[in-house]
């Protein structure tokens, strides 16, 4: 085994780290398909509020966000 | 603009059940459908203001309004693809607009608004009944400035462990116009983004999920804003007419760095509080090579008050500090490209958002958001939108 295959160091980290969370059946998890927990949005709004941030902060990148391009300046 | 991948399941339309189902995070271009042929059309308008009384900037009047519809379709056409087609148009009113069409003798002089059209296509494909494979292709003009985007990405539920990891990458080519300050053109230049991002979503317990992320992104080209000025001050000057309170000082070019390396990293946490109430806690935190950390944090409160009213609070702190290239003041004059602005969404601040949302309907569905956000410098923002739905 060499210490160098980053390929197998990289699988064990993803399962190891998978694997680490707990395991919930699948008759557990009707609380989670509620609309209150349903995380994603309209495409629509979720582009409106990334281009007003992307105008607003210096900061650009993150959850559903391409950082830079696609938009002018104002 | 963000387009990453769709979640495995139809947890958009919001069905209750569903327990084999992965539910998937929010890193969503495109909507999945369990059933051929279901699909929606949505419109959308939004609002965005941006009121200068005199901060910020003290040499520049800030002041934006956009207003933005967004008409989308989404539509499942077999069991294993379905596409989402958007298309996105800004009128926008700003005083460097104003600044700039005042200017005569110019190209741009007649310029009374900015006007900005694009559109998006996104297509996605199941693989198999774990992996999902997204794509997406769009374009936007405006009257100074071009970009074309490409990019796509790949998800896999890994089903014993509750998860699903997705890996993207994102370009956009840009060709911008040189229009600066004073109005005059400077040539074209072009600017290409990258973006590499890996997101985790994770059933954390029979209540609990999340998303979590990393992107990384490289930008080269021409990254300063064309349209802003530095002003380097001098008492002997005589007032300048350009510049706001008829201020003593003479305007220069921006000049930013010709490359920029981001990285952010982020995450949500969603718990169930009931099957009617939920809380949400978000975060981000965020470097680049130009010398701006960056942190957020967003709790949320999402309440469902009958079978389609749907409703939900959140606030938002974010904090920044300035670029390496940033100054409030300049008094002497610059070297030959050294690097300058006073661009305030690169100075040092913190600000503060509140806002809500409350969706409404069932097949035909609408919705309304307000946010307000109070920035540390006084630059403060409206903003909300109106939204319907149709779905079929």
């Amino acid at each position: 085994m060499k210490i160098g295959n980053w390929k197998m160091w990289a699988c064990f980290a993803l399962v190891g780290a998978s694997a680490s969370c707990n395991t919930v059946e699948f008759y557990e998890k009707g609380d989670l398909g509620t609309p209150v927990m349903i995380m994603s949005q309209d495409t629509g709004l979720t582009h409106f509020e990334q281009k007003i941030m992307y105008s607003i902060e210096g900061a650009a990148g993150g959850v559903g966000a391409a950082a830079g391009g696609g938009c002018g300046c104002y | 603009m963000g387009f990453v991948l769709a979640p495995l399941a139809g947890a958009q339309d919001g069905q209750v059940g569903e327990p084999e189902t992965l539910f998937g995070g929010s890193n969503t271009f495109g909507e999945s459908h369990t059933d051929v042929g279901a699909g929606y059309w949505s419109v959308r308008l939004g609002f965005y203001d941006k009121d200068d009384q005199g901060v910020g900037n003290p040499f520049v009047d800030e002041s934006v309004t956009v207003i933005e519809p967004v008409i989308t379709f989404d539509y499942q056409a077999s069991e294993d693809f379905g596409y989402n087609i958007q298309l996105q148009y800004d009128n926008v009113s700003s005083a460097s607009i104003e600044r700039i069409a005042s200017v005569p003798g110019t190209e741009e002089s007649g310029a009374s608004g900015d006007n900005y059209v694009g559109i998006a296509a996104s297509f996605r494909h199941r693989l198999s009944e774990q992996t999902n494979l997204n794509w997406h292709a769009g374009a936007s003009f405006e009257y100074d400035y071009f970009s074309a985007g490409l990019g796509g990405g790949i998800s896999r539920a890994l089903e014993p462990q509750d998860a699903v990891i997705s890996a993207n990458l994102n370009a956009y080519f840009d060709s911008i116009d040189l229009i600066r300050w004073d109005g005059v053109s400077d040539g074209d230049d072009d600017r290409t983004s990258i973006t590499g991002s890996f997101s985790w979503y994770q059933v954390l317990s029979p209540t609990t999920h999340g998303e979590f992320g990393l992107s990384l992104t490289s930008q080269t080209g021409f990254l300063a804003t064309p349209i802003n000025a530095v002003v380097v001050e001098d008492p002997g000057d005589a007032p300048n007419p350009n510049l706001a309170n008829n201020a003593r000082g003479t305007e220069w070019d921006e000049v930013l760095p010709d490359s920029r390396t981001r990285i952010a990293l982020y995450g949500k946490v969603r718990r169930s509080i009931n099957d009617f109430r939920a809380m949400e806690l978000g975060g981000r935190v965020y470097t680049d090579d130009w010398g701006i950390t960056a942190f957020d944090l967003t709790p949320k409160y999402i309440q469902q008050f009958d079978n389609s009213v749907l409703w939900d609070v959140r606030y938002r702190y974010y904090t920044q500090s300035e670029a390496d290239a940033y100054s409030e003041s300049f008094t002497v004059d610059p070297i030959s490209g050294e690097e300058r602005t006073q661009d305030s969404e690169l100075a040092d601040f913190d600000s503060h958002l509140l806002g809500t949302h409350v969706q409404w309907g069932r097949h035909s569905q609408w919705d309304f958001g307000l946010d307000y956000l109070m920035r540390s410098d006084d630059l403060d923002h409206l903003f909300f939108s109106f939204g319907w739905k149709r779905s079929f």
